[in-house]
């Protein structure tokens, strides 16, 4: 995994790139690439192994350099969280999935700095919403995807195995053939994402979505990796999630995004009107 | 038949060397067939006659030289006066062994020195082996390391790697054990420079009474120090795989570049040359081993790399290659 120490040092204190690379190595996150220099630091390549999915975000480097180095990792957390969000639950099942609405988004672009930290780690722009959850993602671990709010049913959404003879055409323009072997997010009326590897392009977000559903899963890896295998979706989010990325709390899932938006638009101010489904 | 071929006969006797012998002999016996391939041309009576006295040349040839060769043993003519380099040859292709071979055996002799013995396996092996008893449950995510090549799904693979056999030697044999596994490994991969979907493995285990990590840096310095020569620096350090707890890589530093970073050694400035660790509790288990009284130490490292250190070959496929002008001497 790519790290830039920029970004890192947003969480914790970063000793100098040898002293860092050299420890890191010794303790099990063994150097895979070259030292690239951008003018706001190195970007260092991380070999993490199957055993440390916590690893495969800047959160979980962070907490690596600061138990390595006996330091502390920072609260970086800019934005208090209403408290219906903060206390929701998700969706019940074997594959739990939090649902988060928030209205008013009004995205033009991530910040210079964010979409620089997104570069350096190797991930290109592709909206501002899109980009925003996958800062997120890179930054604390947890694959996000966000809907346009008018094309799904909230309350009737989660995750289920799809049934054999439905299909889905994805976000990069492909159509699968869905069996009951694959796990999905669906609400009454149709398939909607391959869970933790793919969304749909019907409820994909445009350039001027303003109202969007923000969802977080945690997912039994296995179906995760089988069906990400089986239509070929290795993805960012795929990658964590078949690692099986350690759960986080509910709350914990969904909430960095509007965490993370208030620090791009801090005056903009979007608001998380509701959790859903239920209260 | 009292032709050119008598006189050439008779001559046999008064060759001074038996490299002359043997190959006038050689050219006699030759006419004797050529005319032998002829006879059919004949009328039956001749033939008969003709062939006789064909029989009983050939048995003269053989006499004549036969004695001649005896009574210049007896003389004690040397090989040396025999030499005539105007003799015409056939090139020889020389057979030596495989530089994967001998490495193989370079390697064995030192394991052996330390009381390992060799243990084999099967190539085919079943999901148990290959997998779930090293640790690896169906849908562990470690198992996305191991592109594995099915014989019939989901339970019977070409091995991906030897580690199967040190399961079979832990069921098989007493303890205190101590065996290394070389051998053919497969995966589903593209073949390139680096990767081919063949391979060769080679592990070692060693499981007994108070079996220690320091057991296995001592074992694993003192081979990198014979391959490699005790001046070659290397490294220690953590590393994860499923079927050892603690896990260890083993680096050396590269000598390409001398930790610089370059093309060979992929920038990182070292070369990872050995997986070890303490064998994983669940190991032993699976194994029939009770984890709680013993303990012991694995290690596998591929023997390609070795080999490829050890003759200069950039290229693995040119070792696997039909071309035998790749196969250098080691």
């Amino acid at each position: 995994m790519k790290v830039p120490v920029s970004w890192l040092q947003r969480y914790v204190e970063v000793p100098p790139v040898d002293a860092l690379l050299s420890r890191l190595t010794e303790i099990g996150h063994m150097v895979d690439g070259p030292l690239e220099s951008t003018e706001k630091g190195p970007v260092v390549s991380l070999e993490i192994r199957q055993n440390r999915p916590d690893c495969l975000s800047i959160l979980g480097i962070a907490r690596e350099v600061a138990a390595a180095f006996g330091s502390t990792v920072r609260d970086v957390r800019t934005a208090q969280l209403p408290d219906e969000v903060r206390h929701s639950e998700p969706v019940a099942g074997e594959d739990p999935v939090y649902f988060l609405r928030i209205k008013g988004a009004r995205l033009d672009g991530l910040p210079a700095s964010m979409l620089g930290d997104l570069g350096r780690y190797g991930q290109r722009s592709l909206s501002p919403l899109v980009d925003l959850a996958n800062y997120v993602m890179i930054e604390l671990g947890q694959p996000l995807h966000v809907y346009a709010a008018e094309h799904i049913n909230v309350a009737s959404a989660g995750s289920r195995s799809a049934r054999s003879g439905e299909s889905l055409r994805l976000i990069d323009g492909r159509t699968v053939e869905l069996s009951e072997d694959d796990l999905i997010i669906a609400d009454r009326h149709a398939p909607l994402a391959v869970a933790g590897a793919m969304g749909g392009s019907a409820s994909a977000v445009g350039p001027d979505q303003r109202d969007i559903i923000v969802e977080a899963g945690h997912f039994r890896s296995r179906l995760v990796r089988r069906t990400a295998r089986r239509h070929g979706l290795a993805t960012e989010a795929s990658l964590r999630k078949y690692q099986a990325a350690p759960a986080r709390a509910p709350a914990d899932c969904a909430e960095p995004l509007p965490r993370a938006a208030s620090r791009a638009w801090p005056r903009r101010g979007m608001r998380c009107v509701a959790k859903w489904p239920g209260a | 038949m009292e032709d050119g071929i008598a006189a050439l006969t008779r001559e046999l006797s008064a060759l001074t060397t038996p490299a002359r012998v043997r190959e006038r002999r050689r050219a006699l016996l030759a006419l004797v067939r050529q005319r032998f391939q002829t006879l059919g041309q004949l009328a039956p009576e001749e033939r008969r006659t003709a062939g006789g006295e064909l029989n009983a040349l050939k048995a003269e040839v053989e006499r004549l030289a036969t004695e001649r060769l005896r009574a210049l043993e007896a003389t004690g003519v040397q090989a040396d006066d025999a030499f005539e380099p105007d003799l015409p040859t056939t090139p020889a292709r020389v057979g030596r062994v495989h530089p994967t071979i001998a490495v193989l055996r370079r390697v064995n002799a030192f394991f052996g020195s330390l009381g390992f013995d060799v243990a084999d396996g099967p190539e085919i092996e079943t999901d148990w082996y290959n997998f779930s008893a090293l640790n690896l449950p169906a849908d562990h995510p470690a198992r996305e390391m191991h592109d594995t090549i099915y014989v019939m799904e989901p339970d019977v693979l070409l091995r991906t790697h030897t580690s199967p056999v040190e399961i079979h030697a832990m069921e098989e044999r007493t303890l205190p054990l101590r065996v290394v596994v070389p051998g053919k490994a497969y995966r589903n991969e593209d073949t390139n420079a680096t990767n081919n979907s063949m391979f060769y493995h080679y592990e070692g285990l060693a499981v007994g009474d108070d079996i220690q990590l320091g057991h296995l840096r001592w074992t694993l310095n003192a081979f990198l120090d014979y391959m490699f020569g005790p001046q070659t620096q290397r490294r220690f350090r953590a590393k994860y795989y499923p079927q050892v707890e603690p896990g260890l890589g083993v680096d050396l530093l590269c000598r390409f570049c001398s930790g610089a970073g370059c093309s060979v050694c992929k920038v990182k400035g070292w070369i990872e040359i050995v997986g070890a660790g303490m064998v994983h509790p669940n190991v032993l288990s699976a194994a029939g081993i009770d984890w709680t009284r013993y303990s012991g130490f694995a290690f596998g490292m591929g023997l390609d790399r070795l080999v490829m250190g050890a003759t200069g070959i950039a290229d693995i496929r040119e070792l696997y290659g039909p071309r035998m002008s790749y196969v250098p001497e080691v």
